[in-house]
């Protein structure tokens, strides 16, 4: 028998022993219970409609509405908050500090880059907690079953949808779960869209543009990014699978575990599980980077950021960004986000010696118009992805499919931007 | 008889979910413009999505087959779920006011359909709940 035809008979095997199995399970349920009142479970009734053929995905999109509406509208007090902490502590240091190279460390590299990370905080840990109550109620894995058509129809596995929901938290781990993927050609496609599928660390940029240019529309724009990342991600799925790795994907085998209330332990055990990894990183590379940008924006000493060693870099490649609107500065923050995409932010704040979000976001605001801010927030979304991301795909899936995704992501980032920006002129905006 | 009456109200309840979601979101664009009701694309979304969660079992519940339980129940669920997500933005726009980030904060200008809708989407909960753990 040949390999494909092969593997068919083992599916249908493993189908038909699932089958049989929950047969005899429903069998002696019946015998040795005697269900009271509608004579369905809670879940039973649910799963009516949350996996209801036409409805399952116009409810997931609202419930990823309100999550990211969780995340961001109820963080931005606490986000002002942490903000006018750290510029209290930077202006303390600018009155009591003489020696100006120390003072301007302190106030506008420590207290301004890391600060300004940290404001990111609120928003992030809101994210993860809504996203632990997701899991812990048992929505997330019928989240996997209801794309499970959508992706097979785009040539992905249904287990594929694991790696991709584990994405947006960090891609990182979620190109290491591509491990699950039996068939080799689905797996590659996974990984290669995976950084795609919108990480934590995006999100502080995104809530820095969208707050800046969006106000009352922020969450929706900040939700759009995601939408986004989705329908690329599809696109490119598509393509890889058409042009590249050609064949069939596996059917998804998947328990669906019933509907419980989330409990509190598992909700904050969840959420530190996740957030510590943006406050470890916060410590280390940010701490680290924040420095590293305050350092060439300030050499040589006692020029201004735009005569700076990084104010150079970016007027270097402001002509390959002049077309889509972005400042040099936003071209700088770009460059310093191979490293790390929160690292972003944190160039922003240097650049800007501000630490509070909104008085950034109201800089920023000056130098870029709304439809460039949207294209910025777009190139942010899917651009070369971060160094640990990159050693991820390097682990899994080889340098070639490394290389392959730095360059499809930087020349889609490219065009995506370019796509918006020309729109929103055509439309005089 | 109870699944005819809780019908009944998911077919009122999804019919003012369903108009106050249209007018959130297309009030803009055909001139409707009302104190209490925001303009807002994914908001009236979102109330259109609970307005159908509620039509579509309305048949099935009239019928008297208790799988139609599910439209009420995953409706109201989802309805207080976003009420209170409302309502700690809410929370959250006073506390911006209050650190000086907002200039003007009205608080009735944040209490959206999506709010007090929430309060006859409990009862139908109640009801719904009763009926599937009584006996049939």
């Amino acid at each position: 028998m040949d390999e494909p035809a092969d593997q068919e008979a083992q599916t249908e095997l493993e189908l038909a022993l699932v089958s049989k199995r929950y047969q005899l399970i429903d069998r002696i349920v019946s015998q040795v219970i005697r269900r009271l009142g509608s004579g369905l479970t809670l879940s039973e009734l649910l799963d009516g409609i949350l996996l209801h053929r036409f409805l399952a995905i116009p409810i997931f999109l609202a419930v990823m509405w309100a999550v990211f509406q969780f995340a961001f509208s109820v963080s931005a007090p606490f986000m002002t908050l942490i903000g006018d902490f750290f510029g209290w502590l930077g202006g303390m240091a600018s009155t009591v500090i003489a020696p100006a190279w120390l003072r301007s460390l302190l106030a506008d590299g420590v207290f301004g880059g890391l600060g300004f990370v940290l404001s990111f905080i609120p928003p992030i840990f809101l994210l993860f907690i809504a996203l632990a109550v997701l899991e812990d109620s048992g929505y997330m894995a019928r989240v996997a079953f209801i794309w499970d058509r959508l992706m097979t129809r785009i040539g992905l596995s249904g287990r594929s949808i694991i790696p991709l929901l584990l994405g947006f938290g960090c891609n990182v781990p979620a190109i290491m779960a591509t491990r699950g993927i039996e068939d080799e050609q689905s797996r590659l496609t996974t990984i290669l869209i995976n950084p795609l599928m919108s990480c934590s660390a995006r999100l502080p940029a995104y809530v820095l543009i969208g707050g800046a240019f969006f106000g009352a529309f922020a969450g929706a724009a900040v939700f759009g990014m995601y939408i986004l990342g989705i329908l690329l991600a599809i696109l490119v799925a598509l393509l890889l699978r058409r042009f590249v790795f050609r064949g069939e994907p596996a059917p998804l085998m998947i328990e669906l575990p019933e509907y419980s209330r989330p409990t509190l332990k598992n909700t904050a055990t969840r959420t530190w599980e996740e957030g510590r990894i943006f406050l470890r990183k916060a410590a280390t590379i940010l701490f680290l980077g924040a420095l590293f940008i305050w350092l060439l924006s300030t050499q040589p000493w006692g020029t201004s950021p735009a005569d700076s060693y990084l104010g150079k870099l970016g007027q270097l490649l402001l002509p390959l960004f002049r077309p889509l609107g972005f400042p040099w500065q936003a071209v700088v923050a770009l460059f310093s986000g191979f490293m790390a995409k929160e690292i972003i932010v944190g160039t922003f704040g240097v650049l800007y010696s501000i630490s509070q979000e909104a008085a950034i976001g109201g800089a920023i605001a000056q130098s870029m118009s709304p439809v460039s801010a949207f294209a910025f927030m777009a190139f942010v979304l899917i651009y070369t992805p971060c160094l640990a991301v990159l050693g991820a795909i390097k682990g899994e899936a080889g340098w070639r499919w490394a290389t392959f995704a730095m360059g499809y992501e930087l020349v889609l980032a490219y065009l995506v931007a370019l796509l918006i920006v020309g729109v929103g002129r055509i439309w005089g905006l | 008889m109870r699944t005819k009456s809780i019908a009944a109200y998911s077919l009122l309840l999804g019919l003012i979910y369903l108009g106050m979601g249209l007018a959130e979101a297309l009030g803009k664009y055909v001139g409707i413009q009302l104190r209490f009701l925001p303009q807002d694309i994914f908001g009236g979304f979102v109330l259109v999505v609970i307005g159908g969660v509620y039509l579509s079992t309305v048949r099935i519940l009239l019928q008297g087959y208790p799988e139609g339980l599910a439209g009420p129940l995953v409706g109201s669920g989802l309805a207080l779920i976003f009420a209170t997500l409302y309502l700690l933005v809410m929370a959250a726009n006073g506390l911006s006011f209050v650190l000086g980030d907002l200039e003007r904060w009205e608080v009735l200008s944040d209490l959206r359909p999506g709010i007090w809708l929430a309060l006859p989407s409990l009862l139908v909960l109640r009801r719904a709940r009763q009926a599937h753990q009584s006996p049939r």
